[in-house]
């Protein structure tokens, strides 16, 4: 009986023990004097996880008894694994922080202050100083930044040359835009590719408006007038063909797509994407401001770091180890591959060559002319209601006001729950 | 247990002490083949269960502190919560469209290849395929082919449609994840029914037709319920299933557009992951347990009017 009993028994310790392995005790271990961490971030292709095992690479040549463990996954599905990860106490060591999202897990991070920093070597006086800002949340530093960008506007200049149409200056305002894009739409090809993103939303409201979704204080405010004037701005580009439709929800690369594929001639996004770009079209492209509206041009800037998980049970050596991933080593590396904007100030001009030198003017101008990307606690759910309801809202079956007002409201009501 | 027949007790015939052992001994065998699936059971079926409904009663944010709070998830999903009754309403559109129309078409299909026609093994093959291919990888091709320039939107240019975007506004959206959903699905329950009518005997038929039953009256009074069994577990299966339908709106529709495609599965998904409310996120898990539940006890209860068991 003993046996019949014990032998389920033994399968439920197993599984216990299993489970309890997963834990790993804040995503970390020591043993034989060697300390694992494991190394959570997000990375969408093959080559951009080639660089992430470049830069594991290179703290465990700097640190031989650290030793990490990537985990990956694509953006949008780092966060919704993060939060499944959180919930069972099982978060990697080492996070990816994007710059909006950092004070919506806030509760998940280390704060780093300036004696944890100074002990594995990092002087945030490296940094430029809108990264390091951006990875604060009331005044706490919760990451080391790595990059940092504005967004910019990507054009076919092939397609420029073709309609005789000049190509973007850095002086270019929205009615250029507007000309430039309805002479470049025809023939099953568009002028610009909507974006169905908030970042987008608030890279237009900037210019058109002058404010963003975020009031300074932190307050949400969707329903902001400049809010309401990026979005009929865009629904105006749909409505009259200089845009194509938003095909659906769950696509949401579909307007830098749409560009890879030389069937639209513009589209807004980051630099983070210029290597993509570079390796992926076909045709000569370009980069530029976004264009000046009546109070001249902004343009929304964000960024990214590494922080140490709250839970991780070996932070000196966790920080350690982001002192070589936000290294000047590092950041070289991922700038010549155009992988990074560097967040090190001294290593910024090792983006502007070979390939990327393009982008030098047009992102010098546009990270003095940006203004930070405000965010708020619950800014997931922003994103997710946004991107929701956007597909509606650009097609043409909801008006701006109705689209914004639903995703404050919502907010709000969830807010409150 | 087994020191209760003890040695100063009177013997009488051995007989009746081996009968209970052996059944013992049997009882314990079959306890031992069914401790794993039964220890699969408890931990991944009905313990998170519990800890669903445990959790439906707490504030439980992913990050920070978490607290009793009684029935006020409830009340908060059910009077102030502006999406989940357009969820329950999706879910319920949703199981209305499929369920009959996946039932029309595995059951015609079934009865189209169940006489001994040439390559019936083929057509039952062919129509289980989608069954069994990864159910994200069916949703991704059909997004690919009713996207604006995809291959349905070239098929309704022939007819003179410019504007072909099914995904982007609600009633499509739904109609595109019913249809995929059919196609992914009908072939499960059709195999099913192929197999049911396989097994009614051919003297059955002999015996109306010589009745003198026409062919409508045949499959009525015959086929049917000589089927319900069949029907039974495929109507079971398959609205259980329907309730809990997400990854075709997960990968096909993103939920949207709004809300439009949101089921009750993929709004607990999101405000447990997305939103970071496990509380709220198991209220509806809870919600959608009991409707499941109550549905199925009808069908159960409901079967001994109109299946028959031979």
């Amino acid at each position: 009986m003993n046996r019949l009993v014990g032998a389920p028994l033994a399968a439920v310790g197993a599984l216990a023990l299993l489970a309890g392995c997963s834990a790993g005790g804040g995503g970390s271990t020591q043993e034989d004097g060697v300390t694992t961490l494991t190394f959570s971030m997000w990375a969408g292709s093959a080559p951009e996880t080639e660089a992430l095992e470049t830069l594991v690479g290179l703290v465990e040549e700097e640190y031989p008894e650290i030793e990490l463990q990537l985990e990956t996954a694509p953006f949008n599905d780092y966060w919704t694994r993060l939060a499944a990860q959180a919930s069972g106490g099982t978060e990697a060591c080492i996070l990816g922080v994007q710059s909006p999202r950092a004070a919506s897990i806030e509760q998940l991070l280390l704060p780093l202050d300036d004696g944890l920093l100074a002990d594995a070597g990092i002087d945030l006086a490296e940094f430029e100083d809108a990264i390091v800002e951006g990875t604060q949340v009331d005044g706490t530093q919760l990451a080391v930044p790595y990059d940092l960008g504005p967004w910019i506007m990507y054009y076919n200049a092939e397609m420029f040359a073709d309609a005789g149409v000049d190509e973007p200056t850095a002086d270019w305002t929205v009615a250029d835009f507007e000309e430039a894009a309805a002479a470049l739409t025809g023939d099953g090809k568009y002028g610009y590719a909507t974006n169905p993103s908030l970042d987008t939303a608030t890279v237009w409201a900037l210019t058109l408006g002058g404010s963003q979704g975020v009031a300074a204080d932190g307050t949400l405010q969707m329903d902001d007038p400049a809010m309401v004037e990026s979005v009929e701005f865009q629904q105006g580009l749909v409505a009259d063909g200089s845009s194509p439709q938003l095909p659906a929800t769950s696509d949401t690369y579909n307007a830098l797509n749409t560009f890879i594929a030389g069937d639209a001639a513009m589209v807004v996004d980051g630099p983070w994407q210029i290597a993509y770009v570079a390796e992926q079209v076909p045709f000569e492209y370009g980069v530029a401001v976004i264009p000046a509206g009546p109070n001249g041009t902004s343009t929304a800037v964000a960024g990214s770091g590494y922080g140490v998980s709250a839970s991780c049970e070996y932070p000196e050596e966790a920080l350690k180890a982001i002192s070589v991933l936000t290294g000047p080593e590092a950041q070289t590396a991922l700038a010549e591959q155009g992988r990074a904007f560097p967040s090190r100030t001294a290593e910024q001009p090792a983006y502007f060559q070979g390939a990327f030198e393009i982008a030098e003017e047009t992102l010098t101008a546009a990270s003095a002319s940006g203004e930070p990307l405000r965010s708020t606690v619950n800014w997931t759910q922003v994103n997710t209601l946004f991107a929701q309801y956007s597909v509606s809202a650009m097609n043409g079956d909801m008006t701006a006001d109705e689209f914004l007002g639903t995703i404050q409201s919502q907010t709000e009501a969830g807010a409150g729950q | 247990m087994t020191s209760s027949t003890t040695a100063g007790a009177p013997t009488t015939s051995s007989a009746p002490r081996r009968a209970p052992s052996l059944k013992r001994r049997e009882a314990r065998t079959a306890y031992a083949f069914l401790a794993p699936s039964g220890v699969g059971f408890f931990a991944f079926t009905l313990g998170p269960i519990i800890a669903s409904v445990v959790i439906a009663f707490f504030a439980w944010p992913v990050f920070g502190e978490r607290s009793f709070v009684g029935f006020q998830n409830f009340v908060t999903i059910f009077t102030s919560d502006p999406i989940f009754w357009r969820t329950v309403g999706n879910t319920l559109l949703f199981v209305v469209l499929y369920v009959p129309l996946n039932f029309v078409l595995a059951l015609g299909l079934a009865l189209w290849i169940s006489p001994r026609i040439r390559g019936r093994g083929l057509y039952r093959l062919l129509f289980f395929l989608p069954a069994v291919t990864p159910i994200v990888a069916n949703a991704l091709v059909w997004r690919l082919l009713v996207q604006p320039n995809g291959v349905f939107a070239d098929i309704a240019s022939w007819f003179g449609v410019e504007q072909f975007n099914p995904l982007g506004n609600e009633a499509g959206a739904m109609a595109a994840v019913v249809a995929m959903s059919l196609w992914q699905g009908f072939g499960y329950n059709m195999l099913v029914f192929s197999a049911g009518l396989d097994s009614i005997p051919d003297h059955l038929y002999e015996a109306a037709s010589l009745d003198g039953a026409n062919a409508p009256r045949r499959f009525w009074h015959v086929t049917l319920p000589m089927l319900s069994p069949s029907l039974f577990f495929a109507a079971v299966m398959t609205l259980i299933t329907s309730f809990q339908v997400f990854a075709q709106p997960y990968v096909l529709t993103g939920g949207g557009p709004g809300v439009g495609t949101t089921t009750m599965v993929m709004y607990l998904y999101q405000r447990g992951f997305q939103l970071f409310d496990l509380g709220t996120a198991s209220a509806v898990a809870t919600v959608l347990f009991a409707i499941i539940a109550m549905i199925t006890a009808v069908q159960f209860l409901g079967q001994r009017k109109w299946v028959h068991y031979e």
